[in-house]
């Protein structure tokens, strides 16, 4: 499969009142795929701004500069065809008042894969994470999940993908009439 | 003790006292005689077809005019209930070991021996009913009970009076045929009937009684149907006194036996069907409705069929509704078949006593179409006030429906006949020349 | 003599005309399939555990992450907490708490609500009757009774009010809880606890995993006061359940949110209970054999459409009415099934004669005019 980004809206909610701010968290959490959609984590990346997607090839982490966040991938979960049903992330965050960042996963074709260790002794408060789609930019075809619901996110937004409200409130307005009918 | 029975202050002690009746022979006998009359006339019509010509028809003159069934109820040592209505529940008086004998009858010799303790105005058949009890005639003088449903005003007055001869209980009939409100009370009154019922026997009815009866009288409404939906194929083939005489066997006879006679008389019906399935030339089917028709003055079924009708479905509960609903049992505890049928014989009739007419009404508009018949014939016996106060609308829906009613306004007595002859005559010319397009049978627009 | 059974008239046409013998049939083979279908998609899906990450570890509603047998939520209690993973995606219920707790786009949710709406269109409360797996196990401790010869009570129209009513506040208490709980409205992390409020205290979720023999993801869990609430909910709401069924029949089918959500779809689906009201004479038969105890098949004579919200089509009144085409069920005005009086005929057996005496003669002065 080609190139694909989603945009990610990465909210981490507050464990305990009394976190100091501007301090680094660690996020972890598991993005969910359906199968055929990625079969291997190597151009896993998460980056902070819309960039190009860097080189597969090139360690993950290694370019600070490209505002790309040094993930570790902790576990993987496949399907029987190979293809990963589950990727386990886990990066650091920098949260200054805000309490929201936006973050750009990407997949590229494979290349060797190289993982990111953290530091030893690092200690910082984990926290879970909630994945929430962002609507309004231009997703590319990657598969995801919403919560529990398997969902497909193509290329093109916009009102093409809301045909199922043709048939959903066709029916429902020959149930309205038809009740009327038999009052 | 019911309240009806324990205030003893204005008891009378009635001749004839329990057990050393006095008997009016005359009265018995003449009632005896009219009803071999009955059958004799209705052979003697052997130009209707349909009667004479059926042997299985035999056994059923014979128990409503021999005295084979009057002798079996003399032998019996089981107590007999005289149920003075189609309301109190049959099933409960046999899973009790009781013997049910309905005995509504409309013999007029036994009016002026009722009316010595009677006044005139009230309801003919309870008038000749009650005369024949006091008269010693049976079957309603060998019962040792007596069971009145509260169904209307005579019968309410009558229960007082048949408790200075008989041990009587009352059914307590609420007027409104309510589901929700109606039933509980219905269903309470049931309880104390079958309460009294084990007291009067003696014997305790369980779930396996109840359980019998209710499947004896299952069978029975079976073959009812069975037959009711031969005659809606073939409606020629029994004429309605016939239809009526089956009826009327089972007022008083057997229950087993009279089933495994009916499907007898069935059986001999479909081979009459085989050989004859299109109706004579001239078949002019008619609807009976109104107050019953009861036994042995058919009088009005009489003059009807001997006037060339067929009177090919009724709503009388002296005939096809005293058997035409079944007993549904939704859950086989005790609780749940003493509700089946509290509930069979509450919001199943149609009965004009209720408030509602809307029932009868779609009754009578069902049969119409299934026998497509030609006209409806109300009879309306004198003092039969609720079923003279639903005529209005019945006069309305039939209008609306296209069809003819003809409402006979009449006595048990005999002296009208004529009269009605003439009324029914002419009335029977007016649909045979309007109705023609209401038939799909063979023989539209001839007259007999 | 042959015994009268409840059976009675089923064998001239045999049992697999009745209704009720491809109701049972159809409760059956779906439940099968809701209930132990997880097994099947565990096994075709997953071959290892993972974790779901929505909700913390611990909570009542984590699903044993694998995918559905069927990705649709339909109408009916299909619950998708049975073992080991799912048969479908779950109930409306949990997609319409789901979708609303993780701000889930309107074009993830609106293929599965048609998929819903369609399916609640085409057959109305059908799905209640003759599908839904929670009250297939309702059915069985209702026949448990039944087998025990005990009886039942039934509610009259205020209670019947009361319960919808109570179906409602449940609905609209979910939907709101959920919408309340969205993640970016957290200012403690309580609410998180609240994630599927309905799912969480909802009888099916410990039912269905316990009868398919793996066990629920969670019996119950103390770690928060609002976990532990739930927890004693959940197991109240079971014994409820449980209790309601082997005494009320239906009866909890009143108060479903589920059946609340399809019950709006009954009136107006082509799938229709229609009564001839001449052949009606309102004997009650088929008030007394509805399992919801409703009365309207017997009072309702203007209108010949007798669908309303609370029918689950079980047709148990079109077996029992004992009028011949009085009751009917049409699908686009096709007819499938009607009611109809079923005459057993007895076999043929020696007639018994009555008992005879001498016969009477008819006088010739007899009143023959009689």
């Amino acid at each position: 499969m080609g190139e694909a980004r989603t945009q990610l809206g990465i909210l981490i909610p507050e464990a305990a009142a009394s976190a100091p701010p501007e301090s680094q968290w660690l996020v972890e959490g598991t993005l969910s795929f359906v199968p055929g959609a990625l079969t291997s984590t190597t151009g896993f990346r998460i980056l902070e701004e819309p960039g190009e997607v860097p080189d597969p090839s090139v360690r993950r982490g290694a370019d600070s500069g490209s505002g790309e966040v040094p993930i570790q991938v902790t576990g993987e979960v496949a399907y029987p065809d190979g293809s990963l049903m589950f990727v386990d992330v886990c990066f650091p965050v920098t949260l200054a008042e805000a309490r929201s960042h936006r973050y750009w996963l990407v997949a590229a074709p494979e290349g060797r894969a190289r993982g990111y260790q953290p530091e030893p002794g690092a200690s910082l408060p984990v926290i879970t994470f909630v994945l929430r789609q962002e609507s309004g930019s231009a997703p590319p075809a990657i598969d995801m999940t919403v919560g529990q619901m398997m969902v497909r996110v193509d290329q093109h937004p916009g009102l093409y993908y809301y045909w199922y409200l043709v048939p959903l409130v066709g029916i429902l307005a020959v149930l309205v009439w038809r009740k009327v009918h038999l009052r | 003790m019911p309240l009806w029975e324990f205030d003893q202050r204005y008891r009378r002690p009635r001749v004839p006292a329990q057990g050393a009746r006095v008997r009016d022979e005359a009265v018995a006998a003449e009632a005896r005689q009219a009803a071999r009359a009955q059958i004799a006339r209705m052979h003697a019509g052997e130009a209707q077809g349909g009667h004479a010509s059926l042997p299985a028809l035999t056994y059923f003159e014979e128990v409503v005019a021999g005295d084979g069934r009057l002798a079996e109820l003399r032998a019996t040592s089981a107590p007999k209930v005289a149920l003075f209505c189609n309301f109190a529940p049959e099933e409960l008086v046999h899973a009790a070991g009781a013997v049910p004998v309905r005995v509504c009858a409309g013999f007029p010799g036994s009016i002026a021996a009722a009316e010595q303790v009677l006044p005139r105005d009230i309801c003919p058949l309870v008038k000749s009913t009650f005369g024949l009890l006091t008269s010693g005639a049976e079957p309603v003088s060998l019962c040792d009970a007596a069971v009145v449903p509260l169904s209307c005003d005579p019968k309410t007055k009558l229960a007082q009076v048949l408790t200075d001869y008989l041990p009587t209980w009352v059914i307590d009939l609420p007027g409104r045929r309510d589901y929700v409100r109606d039933m509980p009370v219905w269903l309470s009154e049931i309880r104390e009937f079958l309460r009294w019922l084990e007291k009067l026997t003696g014997k305790s009815v369980g779930r396996r009684q109840l359980r019998e009866s209710i499947g004896l009288f299952r069978r029975r409404t079976e073959a009812f149907r069975a037959l009711f939906n031969l005659r809606r194929r073939y409606p020629h083939l029994l004429s309605g006194r016939g239809a009526l005489l089956v009826t009327q066997a089972s007022f008083t006879d057997d229950v087993a036996r009279w089933t495994d006679q009916v499907w007898a008389l069935l059986a001999e019906l479909e081979g009459e069907g085989a050989r004859q399935p299109e109706p004579p030339a001239g078949f002019l089917p008619v609807l009976l409705t109104g107050a019953p028709v009861a036994w042995p003055n058919w009088k009005v079924a009489n003059v009807i069929e001997e006037a060339g009708a067929w009177v090919v479905a009724d709503t009388l509960c002296s005939g096809t509704h005293r058997l035409f609903d079944p007993v549904v049992v939704d859950e086989w505890t005790t609780s749940g078949m003493l509700r089946a049928l509290a509930l069979r014989y509450f919001s199943a009739p149609i009965c004009p006593c209720f408030v509602q007419s809307a029932d009868r009404m779609d009754r009578v508009i069902e049969l119409s179409r299934d026998f497509h018949v030609r006209g409806v014939i109300s009879h309306n016996l004198r003092l039969c006030q609720p079923t003279d106060m639903e005529t209005t609308l019945l006069r309305e829906v039939l209008k609306e429906e296209k069809i003819p009613l003809l409402v006979l306004q009449t006595d048990l007595g005999l002296e009208d006949v004529e009269q009605l002859k003439t009324r029914v005559e002419a009335f029977l010319e007016m649909t045979v020349e309007a109705g023609g397009s209401r038939s799909e049978r063979a023989g539209e627009g001839k007259e007999m | 003599m042959t015994r009268p059974t409840a059976t009675w008239g089923l064998r001239p046409l045999g049992v697999l005309r009745t209704p009720r013998f491809w109701r049972r049939l159809a409760q059956v083979v779906f439940f099968a399939f809701f209930v132990y279908g997880g097994w099947v998609s565990a096994v075709a899906f997953s071959s290892r555990e993972a974790r779901e990450s929505v909700v913390p570890e611990g909570s009542l509603v984590w699903t044993q992450g694998s995918l559905p047998l069927l990705d649709a939520y339909p109408p009916s209690a299909v619950c998708r907490f049975t073992a080991r993973g799912r048969a479908v995606s779950g109930c409306i219920v949990a997609l319409l708490s789901e979708s609303l707790t993780v701000a889930a786009s309107a074009r993830v949710v609106l293929p599965y609500l048609l998929v819903f709406v369609l399916l609640s269109f085409l057959v109305g409360r059908l799905w209640c009757g003759w599908v839904c797996p929670l009250s297939a196990l309702g059915d069985f401790l209702n026949a448990l009774r039944r087998w025990l010869g005990r009886g039942f009570f039934s509610v009259g129209a205020e209670w019947r009010r009361k319960l919808r009513g109570g179906a409602y506040g449940l609905f609209g208490g979910t939907v709101a809880v959920s919408w309340l709980i969205r993640p970016e409205r957290y200012k403690a992390t309580w609410q998180c606890w609240l994630f599927l409020p309905f799912c969480q205290v909802c009888p099916a979720r410990l039912a269905c995993p316990l009868v398919a023999g793996a066990g629920p993801t969670s019996w119950g869990a103390f770690t928060h006061p609002v976990q532990a609430f739930m927890t004693v909910a959940s197991w109240a709401v079971l014994g409820l359940f449980a209790v309601t069924f082997v005494t009320a029949r239906r009866l909890w089918c009143h108060l479903c949110p589920i059946g609340l959500a399809t019950s709006w779809f009954n009136r107006g689906s082509p799938l229709e209970l229609v009564k001839e009201p001449t052949r009606c004479n309102r004997c009650g038969a088929c008030a007394d054999a509805c399992p919801m105890s409703l009365t309207h098949v017997r009072d309702e004579k203007e209108h010949a459409v007798l669908n309303s919200p609370e029918c689950i089509l079980c047709l148990r009144c079109v077996e029992v009415c004992p009028r011949d085409d009085c009751l009917t069920l049409k699908f686009a005005r096709l007819p499938i099934v009607k009611s109809r009086f079923k005459v057993t005929r007895p076999p043929r057996r020696v007639r018994p004669r009555l008992t005879r005496e001498k016969k009477e003669e008819v006088r010739e002065d007899a009143p023959v005019g009689v």
